[in-house]
């Protein structure tokens, strides 16, 4: 019978190894995702609008507010820069020229960071298993609370067609998620590479 | 006192008579089971054994998703003697089997939409199955070759990882897995042997979002074999 419970034990144990690949690994590289207004002619467009230097920032964590990012501003640092002069980069590859906000530009180019932080808060107790969000002290027995805690972020470049108003409104005709941020080990470079593979796999993007 | 040791030997030699006749009875009529029921053994009669096995798997099924062999593997099982046979031996096994691939990074495009990124593929594959091996020599012989076949259940998880990104799905599936290997002893009726073998594995399992269709194996395992009575 003792012979029987070892390989039960042992079998128990197999079965909950799953091993997952490095996370250094996982994140040397950023996921790229594009997609795009199948009806949208790209060569009818001259010109662009992009605010230098800064990008907007979104979170849904409780410690910090949605702002604007800026390099130069108290918040500052080097990514806004980084992320909107690879972009009007790009954007002159493309043949676009950038032009004031007062100019009427065809193009306006937005960029955004979403940051979702999650807490999750699990109570576990025995002998009956497994409870969700109880908080501390719930039930009787022996039981404790555990925590985890995921933060991810992604870049978001989006144009918009403002010579062509739907409804009042300026189109989304073209639209990049970038990410993660968060784990990346070496965010401004990534960014930089990951960008560039943006516009290259857009090859529809061009004004010529 | 004369009939006292008449009487006496007499009944000696109705005994010896006796026990004469029954020899002689066996020498003329020999055992029709001679060669069939095994022959007395010299050590312990082992009747079960146990084992755990490194297990090294190649997937024949869906390539695309991974090709790769996998060495991240076991199988734990027991056998348990069916008769007195000994050729027959009915048990259980448990297996368990991590495949990986990783993919180099690419562009995929469906339609509008485009994604570039580096893939971690990944498999993990749990068996349950009822087995009856058929060992063809005496179980104290030191070499000692079965064939076998087992039924049972297969779970699988097939997961892609990218980035921190990842996706999952899961599939549970009819299994059945024929098997020929041999048992090597250190001794002759040695309690600890190796085991060497060869398996098949079929299953159901399918999983339309990872491409699977019938999740099929092969692979080799190696382990050490506890005997026990």
């Amino acid at each position: 019978m003792k012979k029987y419970f070892v390989i039960a034990t042992t079998a128990f144990l197999f079965w909950g190894c799953e091993p997952k690949p490095n996370t250094s690994d996982l994140v040397k590289k950023m996921v790229v995702t594009t997609d795009y207004g199948n009806t949208v002619d790209f060569t009818k467009f001259t010109s662009y609008y992009l605010p230098i230097d800064t990008i907007s920032y979104f979170t849904n964590s409780s410690s910090q507010v949605d702002t604007l990012w800026c390099t130069g501003c108290k918040n500052g640092g080097e990514y806004p820069h980084v992320t909107t002069s690879e972009v009007i980069s790009q954007m002159n590859l493309a043949g676009f020229t950038q032009i004031g906000k007062k100019q009427n530009p065809d193009l306006r180019v937005y960029i955004f960071v979403v940051e979702n932080v999650n807490v999750y808060q699990s109570y576990n107790y025995n002998p009956y298993g497994y409870g969700y969000g109880y908080g501390f002290g719930y039930g009787y027995g022996y039981g404790y609370p555990t925590y985890s805690e995921t933060d991810q972020a992604d870049l978001y470049l989006e144009i918009f067609d403002v010579k062509h108003l739907t409804n009042g409104k300026p189109t989304l005709v073209w639209y990049s998620d970038i990410g993660d941020l968060v784990s990346t080990p070496d965010l401004s470079g990534l960014t930089t590479k990951a960008i560039d593979q943006a516009f290259q796999q857009s090859s529809y993007l061009q004004k010529q | 006192m004369k009939n006292i040791f008449l009487s006496t030997a007499i009944v000696c030699a109705s005994f010896i008579s006796v026990k004469a006749q029954y020899y002689y009875d066996r020498s003329k009529n020999p055992d029709k089971n001679a060669g069939k029921i095994s022959s007395p053994k010299s050590g312990r009669d082992f009747d079960r054994f146990y084992f755990l096995s490194w297990d090294n798997n190649s997937p024949l099924s869906n390539k695309d998703f991974i090709s790769q062999s996998s060495s991240l593997g076991a199988k734990l099982g027991f056998r348990k003697r069916l008769n007195e046979e000994n050729k027959f031996w009915v048990g259980g096994d448990f297996g368990w089997a991590v495949y990986k691939q990783y993919i180099p990074t690419n562009t995929y495009t469906n339609g509008t939409h485009s994604v570039t990124t580096d893939l971690y593929n990944y498999a993990y594959n749990y068996s349950l199955s009822i087995n009856l091996d058929y060992f063809f020599l005496p179980m104290e012989k030191i070499i000692n070759p079965y064939a076998g076949l087992g039924i049972g259940v297969a779970y699988d998880k097939f997961a892609q990882y990218y980035n921190v990104y990842g996706s999952s799905g899961t599939s549970w599936g009819f299994l059945v897995k024929p098997e020929a290997g041999i048992l090597i002893g250190f001794k002759e009726n040695s309690p600890w042997r190796i085991k060497a073998a060869f398996h098949y594995d079929y299953s159901t399992n399918t999983s339309s979002d990872f491409g699977y269709k019938n999740f099929t194996s092969m692979g080799f395992q190696v382990g050490l074999v506890k005997m026990a009575w």
